[in-house]
C-alpha cells in the first residue's frame, strides 16, 4: 500500500522534479562554463526579460491570442459542419476529399505566402490559416467520431421508434465527443503555432513577428523572453482544452483512467512534453554552436550571404571564379542566406567566419546586445532604400505627403521615413503610415500614395510594370546616409587569425572591383551559382549594387570603405529611436586596419 | 386461450453475399398469445437473431411474409416492440436513470414523468438507490438489469430479449433467471426469448421453439407445463429432466448437421 501511493506520488512529481533539475542545469551550467548570453542565456535572465517586456509581450501575445482563437473556433464550427455533411451526404465527400487532402499534404506555410497577398498583413490571413489547419484536424476527427458509433445501440435506438435527429443527438454527438476532442487539443497548440509561423512570414504584431524582428536586430534576450511567452501560451491553451475535455467526458475510459491513476496526468505530462522539447531544441542549438566553434579551419574559410544567390554578392562569385581566394592561398565556402537567417548571428557564434551582413546599423545593435562582431569595410556607401510616388499623385516635396498614406517596412526603413520628413519640418504623425506587404500591389493600384522601395527590387519591378514617370525621395539626398552590407567577422578572427582577415578582404575587394569594372562577365558568373536567376533582373541589379558601392566614399577613397561621419550618424540615428540602449564603441565595431593595407590598385576603381 | 398478440406468416430471409443466395430463414409460421413467455433455442448461427431482427422490424422479411401484431398486418414494427440484443448497451455518459428512460424517452414521454416510472419500477428490478450511479460503477449483472428495465418500461407489448444473460457468469445467471421468471408472471408481458442455453429455456418458458440449422426451420415445439412460480431446485426435478432430455436430442442432431454441413456446403 505504501509503495504504490509512493509510486504515485513519485509519477506526479517527477515531471515537475525533473523540470526543476533542468532548469538548475541550465542556470549553472551557462554561468559555470560562462556561455555568452547571445547563445544561451539563464533562464532567470529569461524570466526576468520577460517581465521587463511585459508590455510588448502581452500585445504581442494578446494579437496572436486573437488570431487563434478566432481561427481555431471558425476552423472548428467549419470542420465538424463538413463532418455533418460528409457523414450525411458522403457522395459530398467523395467529390471533396481528394482537394482537401491534397491541399493539407502541403504544409501550411508553404501557402501562407498566397493568403497573405490575398488578405493582407492583418489578422484576416492568421485567423484562416489557423481555421484551415484546424478545420482538417476536426473534420477527420468529428468523421471518424460520427462513423465509430455502436451500430447495435444505433438500432436499439431504431427499434424504439427513434429518428435520425432523435440518434444524432442522443447517441452519435456524445459518442463522437472523445474523437472530437482529441483533435480540439492537437488543434489548439496547432493554432498558435500556425498563428505564429504566419505572424513570422508577414506581419507587424504578434509574437511571430516579435520573433522576426528580435532575430533579425539580434536582441536575443527579448528573443528568448518571446518563446517564452508563446510556449507558455501554447500550453496554457492546451491545458484549457484538456480540462474541459475532463470536465466534458468524465464518462470516458481514458478520462477515468487517468483519474484513477494520477489526477493530474495528463497535464503534467503534456505539460513535461512540451517543456521537453523546448530543451531538445536548446540542447541542439548549443551542440550545434559547439561543434561550430572550433571549425574555423587554417586556410579554409566560410562566408555567409545575407539573403540568397544574386548580384548583390557578386564581389565574392568573382573572386572565386577568378582565383583572386587562390591567390591569397584561401579555400572560400560561400554559403547562401535566406529567410530568418541572420548572418551575424552566425558569425557571431563561430559558426561562419565571414559574413556580407545587414549594415552600419544591425553592427551597432548587434555590438549593443554582445554579440563580439566586427567589420572590416562595408559595401554599400547608403542605403538601397528610397521612397517613390508616382508624378500623377502630385507629390513632388516631402511637404506633401501629410495626410496621404504611405507604407513602409517595418524593419528599419520607418526611421529612416520619419527622419526625412523631420528634416524637412513635417510632422510625422501628420502622414498615415501603414505596413507594406511583400508586394507592390496596393501602390499599383493607388491605394497609397507613396512606397518603400529597393533600389534594385521593387523599383525595377515598377519600371518592369511601366511607371516611367515616378518621384524618387532618396534618404541620402536629406543627409540620412547608413551604409549597409558590412563585411563582418568575429573578434576572435581579428584575434587570432589576423592574416586570414588580411587576406581575405584584399581577395574579396578584389573580386568587387573586378565585377564593378566587367559587369556583364560577373553577370555570367552570378549566373552559374544559381541558373534559374533571371538574367534581366540581375543585370539591373548589378548595376544598381555598382551604383551603391562606388557611391560618395566608395569612388574617393576606395571599395568598401567605412566613412566616419556615416558611422557616427548612424549611430546617432539609432540613439534617437531608441535602437540602441546606450552608445556603441565605434572603434571596436570595426576597424580600417585591414582596409588600410589593402594595396590601392585592389580597391578603387578606374 | 388468449388472443394472438404476434402472428408471423410466412417469414422468411435469404441474405444476397457476393451474388450468392444464402436463404438464412425458412418461411416461418408462428402465433405467439398475449402474456406468453417462449423461449427460441437452436444451435450457433442458425438465424435466431436475424428472426428477432426481422421480429423488431431492424430487418425486413422477405416479399410475401406478413407480420401482424393484435391480428392486424404491421409493415413497420418499429417503436412497437421492446427489443433487447445481447449486449447491455448502456450510454456511459447517462446515470442508471437516465439509461433506464431511454425508450421512454424516444417515445416522446416527458422527462420528469419517465423519471418518475422508472423510479417506481427501480426496486423490482434490485436497482433501487443506484438511481445516480453511473454505467461503469456497476457489476455485468445490475448492467443487465438496468438493459432489462430499459427494455421493459418501453411501452409495448411485446418483449425482445437475445440472450441478455448469455454474457454472466453461472451464479449471477441463475440469480437473474429466477427474478425473470418472477417478473414475467407478475406482469404478464408476451415474452420471446433467445438462448442457447436449454436449462435457461425450460426454466423460463411457458413453450419451447427449437430451430434447426441454417437454415432455420422449426424442428421442435413444445410445452412446458411446469409450475410457476418456479424455483431453482426445478431444474432437478424429474419432469424437468424429461424435457430437456427431449430438447438436447433435438439440438444435438441438428448441432451435429450444422456442423458437417459448415464442413461440406457452406456457400461462403
Amino acid at each position: 500500500m505504501k509503495s504504490a501511493a509512493a509510486s504515485v506520488r513519485a509519477r506526479r512529481w517527477l515531471p515537475l522534479g525533473l523540470g526543476v533539475a533542468v532548469l538548475l542545469a541550465w542556470q549553472g551550467g551557462v554561468t559555470a562554463l560562462r556561455v555568452p548570453p547571445y547563445l544561451l542565456p539563464p533562464p532567470t535572465t529569461i524570466v526576468v526579460k520577460a517581465w521587463a517586456d511585459r508590455e510588448v509581450l502581452a500585445a504581442a501575445l494578446g494579437t496572436t491570442m486573437v488570431e487563434a482563437l478566432a481561427g481555431y473556433a471558425l476552423g472548428n464550427a467549419v470542420g465538424f459542419g463538413l463532418a455533418l455533411l460528409f457523414f450525411y451526404r458522403p457522395r459530398w465527400e467523395r467529390l471533396a476529399l481528394g482537394l482537401i487532402v491534397a491541399s493539407n499534404s502541403v504544409p501550411v506555410i508553404a501557402f501562407a505566402p498566397v493568403v497573405i497577398i490575398w488578405f493582407g498583413l492583418g489578422i484576416v490571413a492568421k485567423v484562416l490559416l489557423v481555421a484551415f489547419v484546424t478545420c482538417f484536424l476536426t473534420l477527420q476527427a468529428a468523421l471518424q467520431g460520427l462513423r465509430h458509433v455502436d451500430s447495435q445501440a444505433e438500432s436499439l435506438l431504431r427499434s424504439f421508434g427513434a429518428g435520425e435527429a432523435k440518434i444524432f443527438w442522443t447517441l452519435r454527438l456524445p459518442a463522437s465527443l472523445p474523437h472530437l476532442f482529441t483533435a480540439l487539443r492537437v488543434g489548439s497548440v496547432r493554432s498558435v503555432i500556425v498563428a505564429i509561423v504566419a505572424e513570422m512570414l508577414g506581419s507587424y504584431r504578434g509574437l511571430g513577428w516579435v520573433i522576426f524582428e528580435t532575430t533579425s536586430s539580434m536582441d536575443y534576450l527579448r528573443l528568448w523572453a518571446t518563446v517564452l511567452t508563446a510556449s507558455v501560451a501554447g500550453v496554457g491553451f492546451f491545458l484549457a482544452v484538456s480540462a474541459v475535455e475532463r470536465r466534458a467526458l468524465w464518462w470516458h475510459v481514458s478520462v477515468n483512467e487517468g483519474r484513477r491513476r494520477a489526477r493530474r496526468r495528463s497535464g503534467g505530462f503534456s505539460m513535461a512534453n512540451g517543456i521537453g522539447r523546448w530543451f531538445t531544441c536548446v540542447a541542439l542549438v548549443v551542440m550545434g554552436a559547439a561543434t561550430a566553434l572550433p571549425a574555423a579551419a587554417q586556410d579554409r574559410v566560410s562566408l555567409r550571404l545575407k539573403w540568397l544567390h544574386q548580384a548583390q554578392f557578386a564581389g565574392y562569385y568573382v573572386a572565386q571564379e577568378k582565383g583572386f581566394y587562390r591567390d591569397e592561398r584561401l579555400e572560400v565556402t560561400i554559403n547562401p542566406g535566406g529567410p530568418n537567417i541572420v548572418a551575424e548571428n552566425l558569425v557571431a557564434s563561430g559558426a561562419e567566419d565571414f559574413a556580407q551582413g545587414g549594415g552600419i546599423e544591425s553592427l551597432l545593435t548587434g555590438r549593443d546586445k554582445g554579440l563580439p562582431l566586427v567589420a572590416s569595410g562595408v559595401l554599400f556607401q547608403k542605403a538601397p532604400t528610397v521612397f517613390v510616388a508616382k508624378k500623377e499623385s502630385g507629390v513632388t516635396r516631402l511637404e506633401d505627403l501629410v495626410g496621404k498614406k504611405v507604407s513602409t517596412w517595418y524593419t528599419g526603413p520607418q526611421f529612416i521615413l520619419r527622419a526625412m520628413l523631420r528634416s524637412q519640418g513635417v510632422d510625422p504623425a501628420r502622414v498615415i503610415e501603414v505596413p507594406q506587404p511583400v508586394t507592390m500591389a496596393p501602390f499599383l493600384r493607388n491605394e497609397v500614395t507613396v512606397a518603400a522601395a529597393n533600389t534594385y527590387n521593387e523599383l525595377q519591378t515598377l519600371y518592369a510594370e511601366g511607371l516611367r514617370d515616378l518621384v524618387i525621395f532618396d534618404p541620402a539626398d536629406f543627409g540620412i546616409v547608413i551604409p549597409r552590407d558590412t563585411i563582418v567577422t568575429s573578434e576572435r578572427m581579428v584575434r587570432e587569425k589576423p592574416d586570414v582577415v588580411q587576406r581575405f578582404l584584399r581577395a574579396s575587394l578584389r573580386g568587387w572591383k573586378y565585377a564593378i569594372e566587367h559587369q556583364a562577365e560577373a553577370v555570367d558568373i552570378v549566373m552559374k551559382q544559381n541558373p534559374n536567376l533571371k538574367k534581366d533582373h540581375q543585370t539591373v541589379m548589378m548595376r544598381e549594387v555598382a551604383r551603391l558601392v562606388v557611391w560618395g566614399p566608395g569612388k574617393e577613397r576606395g571599395i568598401g570603405y567605412i566613412d566616419r561621419r556615416a558611422a557616427e550618424f548612424t549611430q546617432k540615428f539609432l540613439l534617437e529611436n531608441q535602437q540602441l540602449s546606450k552608445p556603441v564603441a565605434l572603434d571596436q565595431a570595426y576597424t580600417m586596419r585591414f582596409w588600410d593595407a589593402v594595396p590601392v590598385a585592389d580597391k578603387q576603381v578606374k | 386461450m388468449n388472443p394472438d398478440k404476434l402472428t408471423l406468416e410466412r417469414i422468411a430471409k435469404t441474405f444476397a453475399i457476393e451474388g450468392r443466395h444464402l436463404p438464412v430463414l425458412r418461411p416461418l409460421d408462428l402465433r405467439v398469445p398475449e402474456g406468453e413467455f417462449l423461449t427460441v433455442v437452436g444451435p450457433s448461427g442458425c438465424g435466431k437473431s436475424t428472426l428477432f431482427n426481422i421480429i423488431a422490424g431492424l430487418l425486413p422479411p422477405d416479399p410475401g411474409g406478413v407480420l401482424r401484431i393484435d391480428g392486424r398486418p404491421v409493415d413497420s414494427p418499429l417503436g412497437r416492440v421492446a427489443y433487447m440484443p445481447q449486449r447491455d448497451l448502456l450510454l456511459p455518459w447517462r446515470s442508471v436513470l437516465d439509461n433506464a428512460i431511454l425508450g421512454l424517452e424516444v417515445q416522446g414521454v416527458p422527462r420528469d414523468e419517465a423519471r418518475r416510472r422508472a423510479r417506481e419500477t427501480m426496486p423490482q428490478f434490485g436497482l433501487a438507490g443506484f438511481e445516480d450511479f453511473y454505467p461503469f460503477a456497476l457489476s455485468g449483472g445490475m448492467r443487465q438489469r438496468v438493459a432489462l428495465l430499459r427494455t421493459f418500461l418501453f411501452e409495448a407489448d411485446i418483449m425482445l430479449l437475445d440472450e441478455p444473460f448469455g454474457a454472466l457468469d453461472a451464479l449471477t445467471r441463475s440469480i437473474l433467471q429466477e427474478w425473470l421468471a418472477g417478473i414475467a408472471v407478475r406482469y404478464r408481458r408476451t415474452i420471446l426469448f433467445i438462448t442457447h442455453d436449454v436449462e435457461e429455456a425450460i426454466f423460463l418458458g411457458d413453450r419451447l421453439l427449437v430451430l434447426t440449422a441454417r437454415p432455420a426451420s422449426l424442428k421442435l415445439e413444445l410445452k412446458v407445463p411446469l409450475p410457476r412460480p418456479r424455483r431453482p431446485e426445478l431444474v432437478t426435478s424429474e419432469p424437468f429432466v424429461a424435457l430437456k432430455r427431449q430438447v438436447l436430442e433435438a439440438i444435438r442432431e441438428e448441432s451435429l448437421r450444422s456442423f458437417s454441413t459448415q464442413a461440406t456446403v457452406e456457400p461462403g
